[in-house]
């Protein structure tokens, strides 16, 4: 179970050296697909591009996190934005949590973002992420959690084909986290598997 | 990270688009590779990688500004990610549309049409439907609309709130039913910063 909010279970992780060399003749074709599809891609970009610069979201910089550095945006939905960040004090990778909007978002959304801080922070379980660390920075509320790392459960699920009674156990240890945040008092609303 | 990498990705997040179309084809293979299997075979007839790949091209060349290199392999991941992000939001449109589902109903007046779709973007924790029903609401959001680009306008005028099913929409458009509903995705995305910034706008009475 990912925490409360959009946070993924995991990312598709890289392995080794998985820049391609230069493609071999015999895959000149692929290549030159790749590239129309590319240059498209491009074409595309150009035209949102426009619009971007009127519809980009109000998020901090990137270096608005005293002592920690974001390394990328892992998702984002319609309350904030995730990021993968950089511990300094701990070299460790966490998640960090960003309230979209910022200095235009309305007091309800403040106080639910708020609320959503206390009640991760007041869950004690082993497939719940911790909160670690919580704060305002350049108007922005965000708080610090675990960083989950590997698969997708049902990737994983299907990658290894797992037989009915492990993907029950597995999706048991699911259920335990959701049904104990239930007796505490909290709706998760947006489980993502 | 070899030194034309390391130097393509500096340019590219720079600003140099030449540096990072080169990027990406130098790392697409891998992202390609990851993608095979992925795809339930269910759905195969209505989205492809190449729709996938793409989309998340696209989200490349908007993004790189916020990518952070952290030593070998890190772009490739980083699209990884992208492309994950795209493979998700599609598939579960896909079903969503298979099962005819996702809050959908054709045939909805341009009120009722604008209550489904703030429904189906969860802008508000708060009882959406009353919310929405306000006028005040709806003129939100169909300014939020108006701010998005062209092509997403479009999939959300087409599909969200004219109700066109969605192979008309992809003929419209174009384009394969997958690469419609990523499209969609990303307007829904876009959509949810705009109201969510712009909440302060939406009267808590209404």
């Amino acid at each position: 179970m990912s925490g409360v909010g959009e946070f993924p279970l995991s990312n598709m992780e890289p392995q080794g050296s998985e820049m391609s060399p230069e493609p071999p003749a015999q895959n000149a074709g692929h290549a030159n697909a790749e590239r129309n599809l590319i240059d498209a891609a491009r074409r595309e970009a150009v035209g949102m591009r426009g619009a971007e610069s009127v519809t980009m979201p109000v998020l901090p910089d990137k270096d608005a996190f005293p002592g920690y550095d974001i390394l990328r945006e892992l998702r984002r939905g319609g309350q904030g934005v995730v990021y993968e960040a950089f511990q300094r004090s701990t070299s460790r990778n966490v998640a960090i949590k960003v309230m979209l909007g910022g200095p235009v978002a309305s007091e309800a959304a403040r106080i639910r973002f708020q609320r959503e801080i206390r009640l991760l922070a007041s869950l004690r379980h082993p497939n719940i992420v911790v909160i670690h660390d919580g704060g305002v920075s350049q108007s922005h509320a965000y708080f610090v959690m675990d960083f989950i790392s590997g698969e997708h459960l049902h990737q994983y699920c299907r990658s290894r084909s797992l037989d009915a009674m492990k993907t029950v156990s597995l999706f048991r240890q699911v259920v335990d986290a959701v049904a104990f945040a239930h007796k505490n008092g909290v709706v998760h609303r947006d489980e993502t598997i | 990270m070899d030194l034309n990498e390391e130097d393509l990705t500096v340019r590219a997040i720079q600003g140099d688009e030449q540096a990072l179309a080169d990027l990406l084809e130098l790392a697409g293979p891998a992202v390609r590779e990851c993608l095979k299997g992925l795809i339930p075979s269910r759905l195969q007839s209505l989205l492809s990688d190449d729709d996938v790949m793409q989309q998340t091209y696209v989200d490349a060349f908007l993004g790189i500004r916020q990518f952070t290199p952290r030593g070998s392999n890190s772009f490739v991941a980083w699209l990884k990610t992208l492309a994950n992000r795209n493979l998700m939001d599609v598939i579960r449109m896909l079903e969503a549309a298979k099962r005819g589902g996702n809050n959908r109903q054709v045939g909805l007046d341009e009120d009722r049409s604008l209550t489904a779709l703030y429904e189906v973007l969860g802008a508000t924790t708060s009882t959406p439907s009353r919310r929405a029903a306000g006028r005040e609401a709806q003129l939100a959001l169909l300014q939020a609309i108006s701010r998005l680009p062209d092509l997403q306008q479009q999939v959300i005028r087409l599909y969200d709130l004219e109700g066109k099913p969605v192979q008309d929409v992809a003929s419209a458009m174009n384009r394969s039913q997958g690469a419609v509903f990523m499209l969609r995705a990303r307007a829904h995305d876009r959509l949810r910063e705009i109201m969510g910034s712009a909440s302060d706008y939406l009267s808590t009475n209404a």
